[in-house]
């Protein structure tokens, strides 16, 4: 993993490094970073290494039984596990193509200091205090086919047809229209906090001196805003990923991977496979711990690449 | 607090131009704002009528008996203390880990600091999910915690530590070193730079971590569902609100689930409504000083 | 900044003497936990619950309702050493039972004449499901009915019926009928999203005498669902346009939505206390076989059990309290309630039937039973239901679907019998009408 993902690391420090470290505050410095490295261990190595003691095995919860490389060759003809695969890279892109640029042009709109920008700054931040479980609890009301609300509205407005209602839910084909839909309403205040917490440390006199110039509004934002963001966008841009590519409660709770496997991610089989809620199924905690794995090298693997490409185009700028 | 007290004067289609600006924001504020009034509206119906659905969102009579029913049935009062005292937890662990660990990693030169903080950084990634619970459950009771809403609190703040250091060091590293050269002149040892200069210096984006660490602790679900299954009274609002699902014979209360979740949702808007002037505040005088 | 910072460290140090002080209950009373994870019964469970605990001074009762997550829950307090004393019954307690989580109630109950008279525990003991062996975990006090059709009179009535068809095809038929009247309005039938290949298809193949699992031979076949796949895609294509929750296709249902619905005896208490239907009349009728022969059993479910824990520190005073939750006066309120049928034929000759309301309809049908419990498998992929309603849905063909489950289904079970992880389940002189008639046999190969 690349640790060159910061935005503002500086080049090597003016003086020499052995100096530095005879310097006061070794003690200190350890000390401090000591509960968050205990922290690290216990939350995340530990469990890490614990769901390597079972990817050999099938596990119950009650009674392993190791099965050599069988975990392994099932993987690989799962067809679910692989299709679950593509449908993660299909809502994490659909996700960030929609997130990103809305959260983005809310903040900059926010930016223009109009009456009441606080309070609409406050609206917009608003669902993302909702727990995920509550919030797909709330748009399976909402995307109902025959008394969902919004079919209601669309039909009122003339949007559609009465006879043709949109299966939100169970359509195959707009389905995951449905989900983007509720995943960037609970998600993108979040990324629009970190490009407004940018923005106002961009200074006012740019924004003065470039007014002065005669820029528009868009030339504006080309030019000033978006590169001074570059920093944050990058920072927001990883988080966004990482996100998408974790997302699976809410998914759950409003179309439990339906219609069919159409929007089954990865992380929702892997639970379904750890906490067993059909009904006749057993919790299957060593296959679950394999894909656990699997989904990690995949998510790793996508970061690596967009902190590659993220630092071509810094060369490039 | 220092503010912008820029006055520019608008030509008239700047105007316009805002106006419309304005109606964007405000249309988009009640999209965004719907679904939030559809639960608090839907909270007020009859179950059938609520599971009916069609396009009126105002109940044709307002229940109030699903509140009472939720705070009854659902014990209500000590959920919504236990996630107030579970968010702040959460919150203050988080600020006090990720502040001093963002500081070490951008401040200090030790061997073995690249490997470490890549580990850090790879477990932001490295998300083995739901699978972590069982083997965090073995531990805390190991650790005889299981019966405490403290193993939640700390496995949530290691849970959500890392992306928060990440965060830290970034702004740490914006820092000016000087400021750090020049009170080490003055006599400032290591802690005391971080105290005096550096953690006034972080405020904008210690407000971020203090909005993202208690949101967090809020909506933690599953964790404190397994921690708390013996203990009814740790139990914090989300658990309270699923545990009104029915998996035995009939229907569920969906009625007394929305009022469940909006008692859930309430005091959280409260909280950001009261604070985030604070905590933008707070970020537009760090901005300032930046 | 500091001043914030030590308001917020003192509020953590409040945050910690808040969180230490623990509740302690300090009664002289033997606290008796039990979990459920039934909350329709929520009410009549307190109030006896409470005359019990006013009762008894050596024994108290605290009911804990846990509905998301059961089996896993009372297997993670189990391992943390906190389990309940007594749990409801629906767990797999095989797994359970070999894990030495639980404790057999058959002594208890071998030295209890009472309550074998109520509850008749010898006659109720199904393999796999209640008991292993001559083990018994849990003894049913009700249960509820196989799946039936609850209808709409009126609608069906309209469309020129005076009872719901016995075949097949005539169901459909009925269904298209009154679809193409209601010409959007209303619905010949409706699904819903939640497992709704059980709700009615699945149990049309049972009583036509299809099973997934080959008793006799002693493996998984779905081929003989084809024939209900495609009569299920016509189903669909006159089905109310949308699958939604349980609760609300149950709600739809109630306001006239649709006229055929598929359910067990739970329905009585929804569709009278719950979403009471006034605007027309139901009826409940069973559900249509393949050519309108029967040909196998509708599987019931035998329900309300109280399983002991064996982490329970005073089993005596748990026993007491199933006994007491398994007394005939307990059970007579229960099941005059309507929150479950009579299991046991001295309840059953007990209660007072004009009590039970709708319930009455769903009464037991001759060929109703409990089938074995079928061996529990490491599978990869969907599950069976809902492979099967995917290929109604036309997501995918019905013949690849078929073949998939097969080939899934018995690639993990001969993986799994290898391995050691489970035992083939053998019947030889299985009958499909009396599935539970049979010899049980489980092979390690």
């Amino acid at each position: 993993m690349s640790t060159k993902v910061t935005y503002t690391d500086r080049p090597a420090r003016p003086r020499d490094k052995k100096m530095r470290l005879k310097e006061s505050g070794g003690v200190s410095a350890g000390l401090m970073l000591l509960p968050s490295i205990i922290f690290l261990c216990i939350c995340s190595v530990y469990p890490f290494i614990w769901i390597f003691r079972y990817i050999c095995y099938n596990y119950n919860g009650f009674k392993a039984t190791y099965t050599g490389v069988r975990n392994f060759t099932r993987m690989w003809g799962d067809a679910k596990f692989w299709n679950s695969v593509v449908t993660t890279f299909e809502y994490a892109g659909l996700k960030l193509i929609f997130i990103i640029p809305l959260a983005l042009i809310m903040a900059v709109l926010l930016n223009q200091k109009l009456k009441g920008s606080s309070l609409f700054r406050g609206v917009y931040f608003m669902p993302t205090v909702i727990s995920s479980s509550i919030s797909g609890m709330i748009f399976t009301f909402i995307f109902a086919t025959g008394n969902g609300v919004l079919n209601g509205v669309l039909t009122s407005l003339g949007i559609i047809s009465p006879q043709a209602p949109i299966g939100w839910l169970t359509d195959v084909g707009v389905v995951m229209a449905a989900v983007t839909i509720m995943s960037v309403w609970g998600g993108f205040g979040n990324y629009m906090l970190y490009f407004v917490t940018g923005m106002t440390s961009i200074s006012e006199d740019v924004y003065e001196s470039s007014r002065i110039d005669g820029a528009n509004a868009f030339q504006t934002f080309f030019r000033i805003t978006l590169p001074m963001l570059a920093p944050v966008l990058k920072v927001v841009l990883m988080l966004a990923i990482t996100g998408a590519f974790k997302d699976y409660e809410a998914i759950m709770v409003l179309t439990d991977g339906g219609p069919g496997t159409r929007t089954n991610v990865m992380f929702l089989y892997i639970y379904k496979l750890i906490f067993a809620n059909e009904a006749g199924s057993q919790a299957q905690i060593g296959y679950g711990a394999l894909l656990s794995v699997a989904a990690a090298i995949i998510v790793g693997g996508v970061t690596i690449i967009y902190n590659l490409v993220a630092r071509k185009l810094d060369d490039v700028v | 607090m220092a503010k912008n007290e820029s006055r520019i004067v608008y030509s008239p289609t700047q105007k316009a131009i805002r106006a419309v600006l304005w109606v964007v924001l405000a249309f988009f504020a009640f999209l965004v704002i719907f679904p939030v009034l559809y639960i608090v509206l839907g909270s007020f119906k009859e179950n059938a009528e609520l599971l009916r659905g069609g396009s009126n969102i105002f109940p044709s009579q307002w229940v109030v008996k699903n509140y009472t029913d939720a705070w009854e049935q659902a014990n209500f009062a000590v959920y919504t203390k236990n996630s107030i005292l579970l968010s702040l937890g959460v919150m203050v662990g988080s600020l006090i880990v990720s502040s001093m660990a963002g500081y070490v990693f951008s401040r200090k030169t030790f061997p073995g600091k690249e490997l470490i903080y890549s580990i850090f950084v790879m477990f932001m990634f490295i998300n083995v999910g739901s699978v972590s619970l069982r083997p965090l459950y073995e531990l805390a009771i190991q650790m005889k915690m299981n019966k405490s809403l403290w193993a939640v609190i700390l496995f949530s703040i290691g849970g959500g530590q890392a992306t928060y250091i990440f965060l830290c060091r970034g702004y740490v590293n914006s820092v000016p070193r000087e400021l750090d050269e020049a009170a080490r002149i003055d006599g400032c040892g290591f802690f005391r730079i971080y105290w005096n200069i550096i953690l006034p210096m972080l405020k904008p984006v210690m407000a971020t971590i203090a909005i993202l660490s208690f949101r967090q602790g809020w909506n933690e679900y599953i964790m404190p569902m397994v921690f708390t299954m013996t203990n009814p009274n740790l139990r914090p609002l989300t658990v309270g609100v699923n545990l009104l699902k029915n998996a035995g014979d009939g229907a569920a209360a969906w009625n007394i689930m929305f009022a469940g979740a909006t008692i859930a949702i309430i005091p959280i808007l409260i909280v950001f409504c009261c604070f985030s002037r604070f905590f933008m505040g707070g970020l537009t005088a760090g901005a300032v000083k930046g | 900044m500091k001043k914030q910072l030590r308001v917020l460290l003192s509020l953590a140090v409040c945050l910690a003497m808040v969180l230490s002080a623990c509740p302690v209950s300090a009664a002289g009373k033997t606290v008796i936990n039990y979990w459920s994870n039934d909350r329709h019964d929520e009410a009549y469970m307190t109030e006896k619950i409470a005359e019990f605990n006013a009762a008894h001074d050596d024994i108290e009762i605290v009911m804990t309702i846990m509905t998301d997550n059961y089996e896993n829950s009372i297997l993670l307090a189990y391992q943390g050493g906190d389990a309940p004393d007594i749990v409801g019954q629906s767990i797999d307690i095989k797994n359970f039972a070999e894990y030495g989580a639980i404790e057999s109630l058959t002594s208890y109950i071998a030295a209890d004449e009472e309550y074998q008279l109520v509850n008749e525990p010898f006659e109720h003991k199904f393999e796999g499901l209640n008991a292993l062996g001559d083990d018994i975990y849990w003894v049913p006090s009700g249960m509820r009915s196989g799946v039936r059709i609850e209808y709409n009179i009126d609608l069906v009535t309209a469309a020129g019926c005076d009872s719901i068809p016995t075949n097949l095809d005539d169901y459909i038929a009925l269904a298209t009928k009154i679809t193409e009247a209601g010409a959007g309005n209303y619905y010949g039938i409706g699904f819903t999203s939640s497992s709704p290949f059980e709700r009615q298809l699945e149990m049309m193949a049972q009583v036509s005498g299809v099973f997934y699992y080959d008793y006799v031979n002693g493996r998984f076949d779905f081929t003989g669902y084809k024939p209900f796949l495609e009569k299920g895609r016509q189903l669909v294509a006159v089905a109310y346009p949308d699958q939604q929750g349980v609760d609300n296709m149950r709600a739809q249902f109630a306001d006239g939505a649709f006229a055929l619905w598929g359910n067990a005896s739970q329905e009585a208490g929804v569709f009278t206390a719950q979403f009471p239907i006034t605007k027309f009349e139901w009826g409940v009728a069973p559900v249509p076989s393949l050519d309108g022969e029967i040909k196998g059993a509708l599987q019931t479910n035998p329900n309300k059990g109280y399983i002991m824990m064996s982490s329970c520190a005073n089993k005596d005073a748990a026993w007491e309290v199933i006994r007491f939750f398994q007394s005939e006066a307990f059970l007579k309120g229960y099941l005059e309630g309507g929150y479950t049928m009579p299991i046991s034929s001295h309840m059953d000759g007990v209660i007072d039937k004009s009590l039970v309301g709708r319930m009455a309809d769903f009464s037991l049908l001759p060929y109703e039973s409990v089938y074995p419990t079928v061996p529990t498998i490491n599978l990869t992929g969907d599950n069976y239901r809902t492979v099967l309603w995917n290929a109604i849905m036309g997501h995918v063909e019905i013949d690849a679907a078929i073949e998939d489950l097969n080939t899934r289904y018995n690639e993990a079970y001969e993986e799994d019998i290898a391995s050691g992880t489970v035992m083939r389940l053998v019947i030889p002189d299985y009958d499909p009408l009396h599935p539970s008639a049979g010899t049980a046999t489980y092979l390690d190969h």
